[in-house]
């Protein structure tokens, strides 16, 4: 049984207008999401700011409560529990979030901040807390002596670890992380993500890792979830994302990750994504990538391509999928109104192994 | 090692090896990375507070410090009234009509009765003083919890609360009063006080909902959702204290405002029975022969307004947060 299965998940927010507040329309900010989360396992969560990511987050951490759909946790299906019944919920799953400055109350000291989930929970009387909070100081990084400081006294990934040893207070199963290193220093952002790493194998932790593009996900994601606009448009084990995106929305965001490697980086064609995404409160009709879809056909402006399963646990969503051959293609269509014709450079998706390309 | 730039520089000894905080450095090394122990040697000189930059900001704030210095002087003179006052207040004395004079003590005269009007304006500070903290304690009281309550749950909380609000400000506060002091405050500061503070609580409120709007969207609010916390401790606990500097300008503006008002009361004669409003009323009925009995009261509420106003002025500019610089 998984940790976490999201199943069907949409999350839209009115838009409210006039003097009666009327809804006028919806922004569709997570729309029909589902995926499930092993125990242990980190799943990178990746797309365009705007894309969702946080909603999903903060959704099933349940900050937000899921327009439709079911959040099931450790088999429970909390998605429609209240404040009350949620609170026990919150020692299982937290947050970590991305501004490490906005994150941080600034008239808190140090030790109030981590402290103050054990005391929400009632865990240990205050001299407990107090030596639990410095020992989870230490866990990540920091000395007890920080104890009494406030958040401005520390740098950003200082407090980036702050925020990481508030969610460890608890002791959690699942710690969602939005996008803990995008607002570091390149220098910071690896001792943070090695942090993390540590933290896993030494808690046996689970972790839904969002990011804003491939680059950083890599390294420290067994699998990937690639969104947008709201949608779910491939999900994949991290390394064969990499070297056979199914989804042109994904090839992209591959172009765009910096490649050590002169000769590879050299070889490689750059794809520029053109234009913004577009409002996500009336998504572009069928595959909502088309509109910067260089690949793009009739059928992709008229029908929605549904998430298929290419094998390998390899997910994707496209009327054109890129590097599936023709045998498997053949067999899975994404649906009926997609052209059976594979793309003439795609490579064998059902070999065992890595494949080499 | 970076380290080594921030350490202070070691006057007379010949090692650089054995620092401190060198240990530390080996133990954390094996975690995660080295800038701890450069932020540690860093720390000392960068770390000032909000706080600290704000009490700076005050306390070079001049006029702030002359207001806070004559304030303090006049509110204790008004505390210890019964302590001071050389003369029992209410009691005739021998000494009819005095004009301010050292002899005898009358330093701001007598009346025609001959009470001494320097023991009478001590007792007038102590009454006026008691109401205007009361009231500003009383409006801050409703005022926050109005405020916070509107800005955080939003909606139609919001929506009847400020529009509560907004009744209270077109409501001509002042014949509300006297009607309502004929009735019910007549002679009684605490009574006064609460009238007072059931008006003017409005502007607290608004304070306090803006600053609320603002920083219940803020991520440290999302993080103590996230580990269980309650609304009221996030509203109190997590958001108030941020908001503290705003609210503590209001107050001190609205303590100003309370001693004009029950001045006002007063000197119409539906306040107390003795404070810095009656004071004048009563002088004003003497003539302009015994001017003194109009001017020395009337001076000191001067006075104590301008002492808040600039209090009130100084907090705003320390505690202005897009203020850094330290003003000379
Ligand atoms: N509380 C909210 N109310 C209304 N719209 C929101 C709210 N939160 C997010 N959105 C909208 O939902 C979309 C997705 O936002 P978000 O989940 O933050 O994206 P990401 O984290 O991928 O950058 C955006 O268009 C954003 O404007
Ligand atoms: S379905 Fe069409 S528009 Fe959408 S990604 Fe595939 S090729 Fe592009
Ligand atoms: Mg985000």
């Amino acid at each position: 049984m998984s940790l976490l299965e999201v199943q069907h998940v949409k999350k839209y927010f009115p838009v409210r207008k006039g003097l009666l507040q009327r809804e006028v329309a919806r922004v569709h900010a997570v729309d029909d999401v589902s995926v499930s989360v092993q125990e242990g396992e980190t799943l990178g969560l990746v797309g365009e700011s705007g894309c969702g990511k946080s909603t999903l987050g903060r959704t099933i951490v349940r900050l937000l409560e899921p327009t439709d759909g079911e959040i099931v946790f450790e088999g429970r299906n909390i998605s429609k529990l209240g404040a009350g019944k949620l609170r026990p919920l919150r020692r299982e799953m937290q947050m970590v979030f991305q501004d490490p400055y906005a994150s941080l109350n600034p008239r808190k000291r140090v030790g109030t901040i981590i402290g103050d989930p054990l005391e929400i929970h009632g865990i240990g009387d205050a001299k407990s807390r107090r030596a639990r909070v410095q020992e989870l100081l230490r866990t990540v990084g920091l000395s007890p002596e920080h104890y009494n400081r406030f958040p401005h006294e520390f740098s950003g990934g200082q407090r980036q670890r702050i925020g990481v040893a508030r969610a460890l207070a608890l002791q959690p199963k699942l710690i969602i992380a939005d996008e803990p290193v995008s607002a570091l220093d390149v220098s910071i952002q690896s001792q943070i993500l090695n942090l993390l790493g540590d933290l896993q194998e030494e808690f046996r932790l689970t972790y839904i890792f969002i990011a804003h593009d491939l680059g950083v996900v890599r390294h420290v994601s067994d699998r990937i979830a690639v969104m947008y606009l709201g949608k779910l448009v491939e999900l994949s084990p991290a390394e064969e994302l990499y070297e056979r995106p199914i989804m042109p929305y994904t090839e992209a965001l591959l172009s765009a990750v910096p490649i050590p490697d002169p000769d590879r980086a050299e070889a490689r064609e750059r794809i520029v994504l053109t234009g913004d995404v577009p409002s996500p409160i009336d998504p572009p009709s069928g595959c909502r990538f088309h509109p910067r879809c260089r690949y793009a056909t009739e059928v992709c402006k008229q029908v929605e391509p549904p998430l298929t399963d290419y094998g390998n646990g390899h997910l994707a969503a496209c009327h054109h999928p890129l590097n599936v051959d023709q045998a498997t293609l053949e067999r899975v269509r994404a649906a009926p109104e997609s052209p059976a014709e594979a793309d003439k450079s795609a490579l064998p998706v059902d070999s065992s192994g890595p494949s080499n390309p | 090692m970076t380290d080594r730039l921030h350490e202070p520089p070691l006057v007379g000894t010949g090692s650089i090896g054995t620092q401190p905080g060198m240990e530390m450095t080996e133990i954390q090394a094996g975690v995660a990375d080295h800038t701890i122990t450069t932020y540690e040697h860093g720390l000392e000189v960068r770390a000032r507070s909000q706080w600290s930059y704000a009490r700076a900001r005050f306390f070079r704030h001049r006029l702030a410090m002359v207001g806070i210095v004559l304030l303090i002087v006049i509110f204790v003179a008004g505390a210890f009234a019964g302590q001071i006052a050389p003369y029992d207040p209410t009691l005739p004395s021998a000494d009819i009509t005095v004009s301010p004079t050292f002899a005898g003590h009358h330093f701001f005269g007598t009346d025609q009765i001959g009470r001494d009007y320097f023991s009478r304006t001590l007792y007038g500070i102590r009454a006026t003083e008691q109401v205007s903290l009361l009231v500003a304690g009383i409006a801050s009281l409703i005022g926050i919890l109005i405020g916070a309550c509107s800005g955080y749950f939003g909606g139609w909380i919001d929506n009847l609360l400020m529009r509560t609000t907004d009744l209270f400000l077109v409501v001509p506060a002042l014949a509300v009063l006297l009607v309502a002091a004929k009735y019910l405050g007549h002679g009684s500061p605490v009574r006064l006080a609460l009238l007072l503070g059931l008006l003017f609580w409005t502007n607290i409120a608004r304070i306090v909902r803006g600053s609320f709007l603002s920083l219940k969207e803020k991520e440290y609010v999302e993080a103590a959702k996230a580990s269980g916390s309650g609304n009221f401790r996030i509203m109190f606990r997590h958001i108030l204290p941020n908001t503290i500097g705003p609210i503590v300008v209001a107050a001190t503006l609205l303590t100003g405002l309370a001693i004009l008002n029950e001045s006002t009361i007063s000197f119409l004669g539906f306040g107390l029975d003795l404070s810095l409003g009656t004071l004048i009323a009563d002088g004003q009925a003497a003539g302009l022969n015994l001017w003194w009995l109009v001017t020395m009261p009337g001076l000191t509420i001067v006075l104590i307004i301008l002492c808040v106003n600039f209090i009130g002025d100084g907090l705003r500019d320390a505690l202005d947060p897009t203020q850094r610089r330290i003003r000379a």
